[in-house]
């Protein structure tokens, strides 16, 4: 099956039943020539986890196919980042924290008090792209156990670390100090010339995007601090 | 001596930083950053060297006294070895 985001076009080849259903809705258009093919082998969807039902063999399939998409992206300035992204108004904003600490639930409050401005890009792990002028983030069908993406392609406007505190704020971050939890939340491959590349691509990105530093609880008005923080000027909020 | 396999000096804006993967990555979890002396020395241990050559090459590019030099050196190879990242 041929599918695309962020801007590339990928053969999957011999997919099973399973991953034709997870990647539906990332059809690649007719008539679009694959940039490259990904296939994996059973020793390599093994590799992914053991089998439950709750992870089944075509959920590691998927697994093993997005690692192999994600490290061939590379070559394309692209990189895996574990988020939940989405837009307001068109511009995308990127939360990250490690697991368990609320990006989606956070994201979910800005759909609550946004509404319709806000188009969720993908809630786990969307891909950036690092161009000369700007970075984008895309929705791809790895987006968390809701399933919660759409096939969007985004300037990517902030980037904000979350925490848990009783009080919200936002403050800027410097990209000496955003570094260190970019790099924890990035795919980070087997090969060492991947792992310079994906640096390179990190270093560049700090260059192009401002990092924000949310602290925040689980009110409404968590996603009006971050809002008011990243889009200072905007008279709608 | 030399590093161990897999252990990546990059720089950015802010500096140099140390990037552990492989075999590195099993001693070294996230990124440390390097002073320029650091950075350096560490370029230079990633193929097989000695204390000696390190010291004649430090003072080769830095203006200072062998001593000191010495003294900085060693203090950077026993933190590379309490930290499991050097291979004698």
């Amino acid at each position: 099956m041929r599918v695309s985001f962020a801007g590339l076009t990928i053969d999957i080849e011999h997919p099973s039943p399973y991953t034709r259903d997870y990647c539906a809705a990332y059809l690649a258009p007719q008539g679009v020539s694959a940039d490259f093919s990904v296939s994996v082998t059973p020793e390599e969807i093994l590799r992914e986890g053991e089998v439950t039902p709750e992870t089944p063999l075509g959920y590691l399939e998927t697994l093993a196919l997005y690692r192999k998409i994600c490290e061939r992206a590379l070559a394309y300035d692209t990189f895996l980042f574990h988020g939940s992204a989405l837009t307001l108004d068109g511009e995308g904003v990127l939360f990250t924290a490690p697991s368990g600490t609320g990006k989606s639930t956070h994201a979910s409050l800005w759909r609550q008090v946004f509404g319709e401005r806000v188009t969720m890009v993908n809630d786990d792990k969307p891909l950036l792209a690092v161009k000369e002028n700007g970075v984008t983030v895309s929705g791809t069908p790895w987006d968390g156990k809701h399933r919660l993406s759409t096939p969007v392609t985004a300037p990517l406007r902030a980037i904000c670390f979350l925490r848990r505190r009783e009080t919200n704020s936002i403050r800027p971050l410097s990209p000496r100090d955003a570094l260190p939890a970019l790099l924890r939340q990035s795919y980070r491959p087997q090969d060492p010339a991947l792992v310079e590349k994906t640096l390179s691509l990190l270093t560049r990105l700090l260059t192009l995007v401002p990092c924000y530093l949310l602290s925040c609880n689980m009110d409404a008005e968590a996603a009006r601090v971050a809002c008011d923080g990243i889009f200072p000027r905007d008279p709608q909020t | 001596m030399k590093l161990i396999p897999g252990l990546l000096i990059h720089d950015t804006p802010d500096g140099a930083i140390a990037v552990a993967t492989g075999e590195a990555a099993k001693v070294l979890n996230g990124m440390i950053r390097l002073s320029p002396v650091a950075a350096f020395l560490l370029r230079h241990l990633e193929t097989e060297t000695t204390e000696d050559a390190l010291v004649a090459t430090v003072l080769a590019h830095y203006t200072a006294e062998e001593a000191t030099v010495r003294q900085d050196i060693a203090r950077v190879l026993s933190d590379l070895r309490a930290a499991k990242l050097l291979i004698d």
